[in-house]
């Protein structure tokens, strides 16, 4: 099928700022959750979502964790988000660009338990690294640190889903911004 | 004109584990192009990832070649062989996103495409662990960019991706395959 895109933002994420551990997780584009009807899944559905911007920290800052997913709840890590990945971001830096490209292709569907396997990366000077700077090395990271795998949870093919993409700080920091400033999402099968 | 995808994989590809040359792709997804395909500026993308195990030491060399001709194993497109990382990796991920832009087309071996690729894993040479660094990446082929070798437009033309490694302690596995027309 031709790609089609559904959701092309024309305007800023809202600034996220975080001072404490334990915040619920921030919704980076609220407004740009996309509604998948109901029955729209089918195995080699692939959706792409491409997303940049800007974020700023200092070294204090541990990490934080990008979830893509349907229904996100905001409740914090351990809900069963679907095709979630994190990364270190330790380095400091102010107002520096972030780039995330994250492609999904569905496996199998069920009213329990669809799966989804993701392919992503995401670049940004913030990932920790020993050449912080960006005249010297812009570090990306294939965000499943571990062996990839398809998505667990129970995503309900059979039922609507939103779908959205959120960041959550994952341990103890002093200082996060974090700001999306493009947000696009492609289905392309 | 709109971007088609054209394949999609939806199951794996084989686990390679041999020091050996062999296609990597699902085979249920190695697709015909038909004959007369390609013209002067069509583009094919070609995105997959998966999982990569390298042992410490003497990991090898990963290579990855795009295939295409009437028996589809013209390479078209070779990344070159790309040093893997030195301290033992199992599993880590990996993505490959691959343009080729076709240059000239005919028969014989005058079909050729220009290509403008990259590699990234933590399997890659020098790459620290991800908690202490980024990911290698490496913009492949790992030499002078430039056409490969030249396919028959005039016959149709399997798609294939094939995966060589050269020490058989590794392995790797095409998780995601897919392939957008461009235009």
């Amino acid at each position: 099928m031709a790609h089609e895109c559904l959701v092309m933002s024309d305007r800023p994420g809202p600034i996220i700022t975080y001072a404490s551990a334990g915040s619920p997780v921030l919704a980076i584009y609220p407004e740009w959750r996309v509604l998948i009807p109901a029955g729209s899944w089918y195995p080699g559905k692939t959706m792409r979502i491409r997303a940049s911007g800007i974020c700023a920290g200092d070294q204090a800052m541990a990490s934080f964790r990008i979830a893509a997913g349907f229904s996100l709840t905001y409740q914090g890590a351990d809900v069963p988000l679907h095709a979630v990945f994190g990364m270190s971001v330790s380095n400091h830096g102010q107002n520096v660009p972030w780039r995330l490209d994250y492609t999904f292709v569905c496996r199998s569907t069920s009213s329990t338990v669809t799966t989804l396997f993701p392919m992503a990366l995401f670049v940004s000077p913030m990932i920790i690294s020993g050449n912080p700077s960006p005249s010297v090395n812009c570090p990306m990271l294939n965000p499943d640190w571990s062996a990839p795998v398809v998505s667990t949870g129970t995503l309900n093919a059979n039922v609507d889903q939103l779908l959205g993409i959120d960041v959550h700080v994952q341990t103890s920091t002093v200082s996060l911004m974090f700001q999306t400033l493009s947000y696009r999402v492609d289905a392309i099968a | 004109m709109a971007i088609v995808n054209w394949i999609t994989g939806t199951t794996d590809g084989p686990t390679l584990t041999a020091a050996a040359r062999a296609s990597c792709i699902p085979t249920a997804n190695r697709f015909v192009l038909p004959n007369n395909f390609w013209w002067i500026g069509r583009a094919m993308h070609i995105r997959m990832s998966g999982r990569i195990s390298c042992v410490v030491t003497t990991p090898g060399t990963a290579r990855l070649d795009i295939c295409l001709g009437s028996a589809g194993t013209t390479i078209v497109f070779d990344t070159l062989a790309l040093n893997l990382n030195i301290v033992a990796k199992t599993t880590v991920p990996w993505i490959f996103d691959c343009l080729l832009v076709c240059r000239a087309v005919g028969t014989g071996t005058s079909t050729t495409f220009f290509p403008t690729a990259y590699f990234a894993s933590e399997a890659v040479v020098g790459s620290p662990l991800p908690s202490a660094g980024g990911n290698g990446f490496l913009n492949v082929p790992v030499g002078t960019p430039a056409v490969g070798a030249g396919c028959d437009n005039s016959a149709a033309s399997p798609l294939d991706v094939f995966f060589t490694q050269t020490v058989a302690t590794g392995s790797f596995t095409v998780h995601n395959y897919v392939v957008d027309i461009v235009n």
